[in-house]
């Protein structure tokens, strides 16, 4: 039975720039929830591979994830979750505020990357497990055996497509920055 | 927040919605006098209500709940010419206060405090203390002033809506979203301080005289506001005479442009062509036919230049005159003051706003605002390295 851990819609669209999300969920046995709020922003992607110069938006389709139970999008409509959730929005937009809701009262980790999400949530629950897109995808790169220039495939699409750039204090983040595809090969327009 | 502010902020946004209070309560399930309770700080919400609220209302329960939210109104008295219709003025309006109102949220964020600004405490031009001077010499008078203010000096202005941001403290939007109608717009409060809306559809040209016209209502009238059309014009009020006249003596002063038309005619052996006009006007930014009125206006051509010149124009579609166009090779501004973006991204990186906030504040995709963070923090050099920049690290502290 996979996991559940609790997604931002940051690390989301991060995921789903792998081009391998089915892959690294099921390698993590992971199972994603989301409170709507995540799933009625309309996330999209920059432009293929060779349109670097000139990104274009490709909205992401997340319904093959939501069909497989792979995504699975939670309402807020218990007392307890609002009242989270309520408490949260003093500090955060709602969408990051329901987001931070749900995982605290279900106790479930919390993927994300968003600095001021993660000050809130540690503020408020102390006790809330965080992870990164980066330890997920460290951690995924290691059960799928995958090779270098495998890997250095998916953090560049990560970076391309996503235009992720991790957090200064991500544990993993010079796992990341010794990489290959986070050297130099991405243009900005 | 206490429940007085949260009751008076209920009780602003309803109103601001043109919701009646019967209305609100039936939605949330309450009674009227409930509502009215919780409005006046009597009674504290619940959860549920909040929620229930937060969607009747149409704003987030974070707008509802976080000291951080400017709720600042705007009643401008608009002057309203009869080419704007009011609901196209009322929209503009709101389309400026909402942006206004995020400017001041960015800066509640940041902790930055406005000061008020050079031209706001200019009262020299304030309709209020001008009894009986001329309108036109007081708009030539004005011109210099703001003219010594930004530091432009005798030369064409160029770079005009950053130096009006930077020195003299006016908020300054270019947007795509204005009506056809509207060429401009300025409003004010002490809120939300001098803020300015400009047509972003419209050439460099009339770009520039929409934005100087609406410095000259600012200093005149601020607390009345203005809406400027696109075409046609007011009627010859004291406002409109003292707008033009400002407008022309700061965008292209008398003693500048007649030197170089001096300096022109010398270099040409005399000789001043239609070719000279735009290159002029190019110089000052400005469209081909405020340059040639201008020049006729100074004695330098025969009246009626402009309409002999121009006898032949036709439109080839239909929009702004075409003939106007000037200097459309620049690249069109961008929607937001740059020290708005700048404070943006400071405050992200600050960790004071979310990804998704920040994204909110620059009204783009997500994906769209990772890039914008991505080129600011990341700064390449020409042998192809790059140096990746903490934003929001404070280089020197002013004691």
């Amino acid at each position: 039975m996979a996991r559940p851990l609790v997604t931002s819609a940051g690390c989301l669209l991060n995921l789903m720039a792998t081009g391998r999300v089915t892959e690294v969920l099921d390698a993590l046995g992971v199972r994603l929830l989301a409170p709507r709020a995540v799933r009625s922003e309309p996330l999209a992607l920059g432009g293929r591979d060779d349109e670097l110069t000139a990104p274009t938006l490709d909205p992401i389709d997340l319904r093959s994830l939501e069909s497989t139970e792979r995504l699975v999008i939670e309402g807020l409509d218990a007392a307890e979750l609002r009242e989270a959730w309520v408490a949260c929005s003093e500090q955060l937009h709602d969408q990051d505020a329901a987001t931070v809701a749900l995982a605290a009262v279900s106790g479930i980790p919390l993927a994300t990357d968003d600095r001021r999400q993660i000050a809130v949530a540690i503020e408020l629950f102390p006790d809330l497990e965080i992870v990164s897109t980066l330890e997920l995808l460290a951690d995924a790169a290691e059960r799928l055996a995958l090779d270098e220039s495998e890997l250095d495939e998916l953090l560049r699409r990560v970076r391309v497509r996503a235009a992720f750039l991790p957090a200064r204090d991500d544990r993993r983040r010079d796992w990341l920055l010794d990489r290959k595809p986070f050297e130099s090969d991405v243009e900005f327009v | 927040m206490s429940p007085q502010a949260l009751g008076q902020r209920i009780a602003k946004i309803r109103d601001q919605r043109g919701a009646s209070r019967a209305e609100i309560a039936a939605s949330l399930g309450i009674a009227a006098e409930s509502l009215a309770a919780l409005e006046r700080g009597e009674r504290r919400a619940t959860n549920d209500e909040l929620v229930r609220l937060s969607e009747a209302l149409s704003v987030s329960l974070n707008e509802l709940l976080s000291s951080r939210r400017s709720r600042a109104d705007v009643e401008p008295r608009f002057r309203l010419a009869r080419q704007v219709g009011l609901r196209d003025a009322r929209h503009a309006v709101d389309t400026l206060t909402v942006l206004a109102r995020k400017f001041v949220d960015l800066e509640q964020v940041l902790g930055i405090e406005r000061p008020i600004t050079p031209l706001e405490s200019l009262e020299t031009y304030h309709v209020s203390g001008r009894q009986g001077i001329d309108p036109r010499l007081a708009g030539e008078h004005a011109a210099a002033t703001v003219r010594d203010a930004l530091g432009v000096g005798n030369g064409p202005a160029v770079g005009l809506a950053e130096r009006l941001e930077v020195e003299a403290g006016l908020r300054i939007f270019f947007l795509d979203d204005l009506p056809d109608t509207v060429a401009g717009l300025v409003i004010w409060t002490r809120e939300l301080g001098g803020c300015i809306g400009i047509n972003r559809e419209h050439p460099l040209g009339r770009r520039r005289w929409s934005l100087a016209q609406e410095v000259a209502h600012f200093l005149r009238d601020r607390e009345a506001g203005n809406v400027l059309p696109t075409a046609g014009r007011h009627r010859r009020t004291s406002a409109d005479i003292f707008s033009e006249s400002f407008t022309k003596a700061f965008l292209l002063p008398r003693a500048s442009v007649s030197k170089q038309f001096a300096d022109r005619c010398r270099a040409n052996g005399g000789h001043f062509a239609v070719a000279d006009i735009l290159w002029m006007a190019r110089l000052y930014e400005v469209s081909f036919s405020r340059m040639t009125r201008r020049l006729e206006e100074l004695g330098f051509f025969p009246n009626g230049t402009y309409e002999r010149l121009t006898a032949n124009r036709y439109t080839p579609e239909p929009g702004i005159e075409r003939v106007d166009i000037v200097g459309e090779s620049r690249p069109f501004p961008g929607r937001f003051p740059m020290r708005y973006t700048a404070m943006a991204l400071e405050a992200y990186e600050r960790s004071l706003i979310s990804e998704r906030e920040l994204a909110e504040f620059l009204e783009t995709d997500r994906f769209s605002v990772r890039r914008l963070y991505q080129e600011w923090r990341l700064q390449r050099f020409a042998d192809g390295s790059e140096v990746e920049l903490d934003l929001s690290e404070e280089v020197v502290t002013l004691s």
